[in-house]
Formats: structure tokens, sequence, C-alpha cells
């Protein structure tokens, strides 16, 4: 009988100590990332805080949304005057700028809605009066009365956004608020306004909402 | 280190052993020494510390967020976006920290939670800041917004946690984000990175996968730039659906065999070959189908505004594919059809050819209205089958076991597809039922016998 050779000795020294653990990392390298994230959240609003501290207060007449659409998640969906194909079609231009949307292109363009200041002022306390649309244009009009602002919108497909279709309002009072809309949109449709601020590049923030003598602003 | 459990049986196993005499003291406190038997117990309790302040933390950050739930509303912009950057800013600097320290394994792992939690916080305050100006973004810019912040923070720390996180946002994102991209004419920057997807892909999660050594990651990133290369060309551009098909798989095939020695994980090859095979196998199966050559083709619509993006990504990734391919060309010289694995780059090669060279006919010159789907089905029977012989020459069960799935899903569809009597399906089934039956149990016996006698250069993958 032979013994079986045993030839297993280890080509290195057996390890007594675990290994070290890796080498620290470097502090920069946790807030380099970090400032970068922060900057990155405070220039999500940069353009909307810019546009409510500088811009003009506007008025917008809303128009009636469908009941079944009107609530999603935690916002109020909006929908304005404006924001309807045939009253934009009738202003000056504004078939020059639809007419080049055909369903086959699909897709989207830009325009710009120019609006004027009502001539009349209303008591505070009481809903404030909306600004009309005036015309329709493809480009960014270059002088513009004093009375009169330009406001951008995207036709995409069928609809017309002006990126002020949401109002995000607390939980507890959203019901209250939904059924005060509905009843101003049944009993006296034009009472129900968005207040708004327009930078003078066009771009719109909503401020607050005006439904029949109450306000709202979140 | 051991497990726990595995270091208490030692410890009381070597006590009996230098009772017995077996070992010596010395062999005994070298055994002590190593597995760290003095610190057993402190860890335990520290692990129960551990459980305990994680519990208080959970209670202590609900009723941070129900405070603040209930305040919301009472506070001004101001305070909100002073109160959520604290918030963001101490859960990462504490987790950081934490994370980072040289103490107990248990702190560390409470860090890296901190600092996954700090990516969830991340996307929190983008959208509440986003919802406090009621902005009315979408979901998938949201996901791309917050999917890039991360990558930052992973990318630096190298953390396979904050890589996936990142990879999913973004993944997520790509994916909501393709609808709303294919309704408009003009590009905005989150729709230019939807369509850029396969090159931000490869650019963003290539390298962070590398650096976080996190195999998810480079498996979740591949299947991200293979599916964001075939949408781009067809659900947004509907153009050149043959290349869609085939540079995913040709691009992950070739993957790494030439590159640089720095970027070569090996088990990333592997990952990207695997993923390869399935991407063939899947589309083998869809194009067996006896139906789809019939569908006439619509003609190529090619969105004349997204044209120079698209064909950027297109030309840049093709090339990429060829490249490799090239690199990977000179090794072919000693290809020859009886090599060990059976799927190799040269099998490989002509499935790819005949995949992109029948859709090619198919779709520009001819329609191959019988000869496409037999020529998929033999590719589909040639793939499983070939699964399954590398299985039983490299004794691989996962091998084995998917090509005998793939092989029972082919005959199942096609016996159910073509209008075939009860009994052909009948007999179909069962004698499926015993061909499993009968291969796996003869596969499981003669496994462990294979692995002993094959020789360690057959396990390696060979070109």
């Amino acid at each position: 009988m032979t013994q079986p050779t045993i030839t297993t000795t280890p080509k290195t020294e057996p390890q007594l100590q675990p290994q070290s653990s890796k080498p620290r990392i470097p502090q920069w390298r946790f807030w380099l990332p970090l400032v970068l994230q922060g900057f990155l959240i405070l220039a999500v609003p940069a353009r909307d805080a810019h546009t409510v501290m500088t811009g003009t207060p506007v008025v917008l007449q809303t128009a009636p949304v469908d009941p079944y659409d009107f609530l999603r998640g935690y916002y109020q969906t909006l929908n304005y005057e404006i924001s309807q194909r045939e009253v934009l079609e009738q202003l000056p231009g504004g078939d020059e700028v639809f007419n080049s949307l055909t369903p086959y292109s699909g897709n989207s363009l830009d325009f710009y809605v120019i609006l004027e200041e009502p001539s009349e002022t209303t008591d505070p306390g009481e809903p404030p009066l909306p600004w009309t649309p005036m015309a329709v244009s493809s480009e960014p009009p270059e002088e513009l009365p004093t009375n009169q602002i330009a406001l951008q919108g995207q036709a995409r497909n069928w609809q017309i956004l002006y990126g002020l279709e949401r109002y995000y309002m607390p939980e507890d009072q959203r019901n209250d608020i939904n059924n005060h809309i509905r009843q101003i949109q049944m009993s006296e449709p034009e009472s129900f306004v968005v207040q708004v601020k327009v930078s003078d590049r066009a771009h719109a923030v909503p401020i607050r909402l005006w439904v029949g003598d109450e306000n709202y602003e979140f | 280190m051991a497990s726990e459990k595995f270091r208490r049986q030692l410890r009381q196993e070597s006590e009996q052993w230098w009772n017995e005499g077996l070992i010596d003291a010395q062999l005994y406190g070298k055994l002590a020494d190593r597995y760290e038997f003095e610190e057993i117990e402190s860890q335990a309790r520290g692990q129960f510390t551990t459980i305990l302040i994680s519990l208080g933390g959970i209670l202590l950050g609900l009723g941070v967020i129900t405070f603040v739930a209930a305040n919301w509303t009472v506070w001004s912009r101001e305070v909100k976006v002073i109160l959520l950057m604290m918030t963001f800013l101490a859960i990462n600097t504490i987790g950081f920290y934490l994370w980072r320290s040289p103490a107990k394994k248990g702190l560390q792992k409470l860090g890296a939670a901190l600092l996954l939690l700090g990516g969830l916080t991340l996307g929190a305050n983008i959208s509440l800041v986003s919802q406090m100006f009621h902005q009315t973004g979408e979901l998938y810019q949201l996901c791309l917004v917050w999917g890039f912040a991360v990558w930052l923070m992973a990318l630096s720390l190298a953390m396979p946690g904050l890589s996936i996180l990142s990879l999913l946002l973004v993944g997520f994102g790509y994916l909501r984000g393709t609808i709303d991209a294919m309704n408009v004419s003009d590009l905005s920057l989150y729709q230019l990175a939807i369509v850029h997807m396969p090159l931000l892909s490869l650019v963003l999660f290539l390298p962070l996968a590398h650096r976080s050594r996190s195999r998810v990651t480079f498996a979740l990133g591949a299947l991200l730039f293979s599916l964001s290369f075939f949408l781009n060309l067809t659900a947004i551009a509907t153009w050149k659906l043959e290349v869609a098909i085939v540079v995913p798989a040709a691009l992950l095939w070739a993957y790494s065999t030439q590159s640089p020695r720095k970027w070569v994980e090996p088990s990333f090859q592997a990952i990207a070959r695997n993923l390869a095979l399935i991407w063939l196998a899947v589309t083998f199966y869809i194009f067996s189908f006896n139906t789809w050559a019939s569908i006439s083709t619509i003609p190529d619509l090619f969105r004349f505004s997204w044209a120079i993006h698209v064909m950027a990504d297109f030309l840049i990734c093709s090339s990429l594919a060829i490249w490799l391919w090239l690199k990977l060309g000179r090794r072919l010289a000693n290809f020859s059809l009886t090599q060990e694995r059976s799927l190799n780059t040269g099998v490989i090669a002509i499935m790819i050819l005949l995949t992109g060279g029948s859709l090619y006919v198919h779709l520009n010159l001819t329609p191959l209205v019988v000869i496409g789907p037999l020529l998929f089905n033999i590719l589909f029977f040639v793939i499983s089958i070939a699964a399954i012989r590398d299985g039983l020459a490299l004794g691989s069960r996962r091998s084995f076991w998917s090509g005998m799935i793939l092989l029972i899903v082919g005959i199942m569809t096609r016996t159910l597809e073509y209008n075939t009597g009860l009994i052909t399906k009948a007999i179909v089934f069962a004698a499926c039922g015993v061909g499993v039956i009968l291969a796996g149990l003869w596969f499981e016996r003669n496994i462990q016998q294979t692995k002993r006698l094959s020789p360690p250069q057959l396990q390696e993958h060979n070109s």
C-alpha cells in the first residue's frame, strides 16, 4: 500500500489577517456630484422662478373642462379659451399658422398669441377681467404696445398647450375647490379665470385661480 | 469574511478539536485570529443595535414625513425649498460618511442604504420643486433628469446600488418618452436624449458598469442599448429594420473581445454574449411565425427632421460593430465547424448574416413569403439544438436547459400554429414531455461525469 502523496502546499504564505479594507474614497468624490445634483434641483424651476419674479401679471379666461378629465392626481387640469383651436383660427394670422399643421405631418409647432389688457379694471375682491387674444403668429412679435403681451404656445397633434395646464393643490382642499369650480362653470363660466405671469420671452407660469369671488393661490 | 453562523460553528468545533488534542493551542489561536472569534458576540450585539437604529430611523423618518405633509401647504415656497435641500443634503452627507467610515460592516451598509435613499430623495426634490411652480412636465422628463443626476453620484462613488437606480430611471424615462418623441417635429433637450439613447447608453452606462463592477448594471445597460437602438430605428424613424435587428446582436457578441485590457471584465463578456444569444433566439422565434412575411410592409417613413440624429447613432453603432467584427475576424482564420463549442463566433456570424440578408431581400427586393419563415424556423432550431449540445459538451446546466426550453417552445408553437389534428397535437405534446424527462434525467446523471472529465480549457470561450 502506498501512501497518497499530498502536494497541496500553497504557493504563498497563508494570510492570517483579513485584507485591510479598500483605500478610503477622497471626499471630493462625494461633494462634487452632490453640488452638481443641487444645481440640477435648482435649475429645474429657475426659469419659472425668474418669470414669477419679473413677469407681467396676465389674466386668462378658462374654458369648460371635460368633467371626467377634471382631476388627475394632485392637480387640477386647466383648459383656456385660447386652448381651443377654433378660437385661435379666427384671430388674425391664425389660419396661416394652423394650416401648416396637418394631421399627416403629425408633429408639433410653436406659435405666439398676442393678448391685450382689458381697458377697465374691477374692484379688489372681484375676479379680474381676462385679457383678450388679438392675433396669432408663428414668430415672436418684435414690437408690441405696452398694453399687449405675447404668450408662447405649442400645437401638438390636436392639443394646444401653454405649459399652464396643471394647477397643483393640497389634498384636503381639492374636493371643495373642485365642487366650487363645477358650480361656477355651470352658472357663470366667465368668472373662472386664472392669473398667470408672463415673462418677456413669452413664457408663462400660473399663479392664482379665481373662482367667482374666491381666489386660491398655492 | 465567512458568515457568522459558520464562525460560531467553527469556534465550537475548534474548541472541541483542541480539547481532543487534534490541534494545538497555537493553531487554535491562529484560527481564532483569522475568524475573529472574539468579535462574534460584539458583532451580534452590533447587529442588534443596527436593527434598533434602523427601526428608530424609519419611525423618525415617518414622523418627519407626516409633519412635513401636515404643514406643507402652510409654508411658503422659500421655506419649502430650504427644507427640501436640507433633507437632501443631510441624508446624503450622513450616508456618505457612514459608508466611508472604516467602522463596522453594519454601519457601512446603513450608509450605503442612506446614499440610495438620498438618490430617491433627489427625485422627490426635483418633482416637488417643479410642482411648486405648477410645471406641466411629463413623467419621462423627470425620470431622465433624475436618472442623470443619480448617474453623477453613482459614477463618482462607484456604487452598484446607485448605478442600477440610475439605469432603471433612464430606461423607464426612455420607454415612456419614445411615445412623446414620436409626435414632435422640433426636438427639445429631452427628446434629443431619447433619440440619442443608443449612444448615451454606451457613453453613460458602460463606464459606470465597469467602474462599479456591477454585472446587473452592465446587463441592464446592454439591454437598454439594444432596445433603444431597435426602437429608435423601427418605431420612431421606421427605417432599416434589418439593421435595427442585427446590429445589437452583432455588437453584443463582439463586445470586449479586443478592447483595451483595463476595460475587459471577463464576466461582462459572458453576459454580453448571452444577451446576444437571447436577442437572436427571440428574433428567430418571432420571425418563425408564418404570418409576418405576407403582411405588406410600410414603405420607409423616414422623418426628415430627425434624419441627422438617428443617422448619427446608426452610423456610429454600426461602424463600431463592424470594427469589432473585423478585429474578431482575424481569429476566424482557425474556425472549423467541429469545435467543442457549437455556438461560436463563426456560427453566430453566419446567423447574423442570414438574418440581415434575408430581411434585406424581403424588405427591399422580393417578399420571401415561404423561404423567410422556413429559414427562421431552421435558425431557431439550430440555435436551440446548439445550446443543448454545448450544454452537454461543456457540462453547463444553464445552456442545456435553455436550449431544451427553446426546442420545446419551438415545437409546441409550430404544432399549435399549423392546423394539425388533435391526435398529432397529443402525440407531439406527449413526445415532448417524455423527451424532456428522459433528456433531463440523462443529463443530470451525466453532468457530474462530464464536468470531471472535461479539460479546463473546454470551459473557456473559444472563438
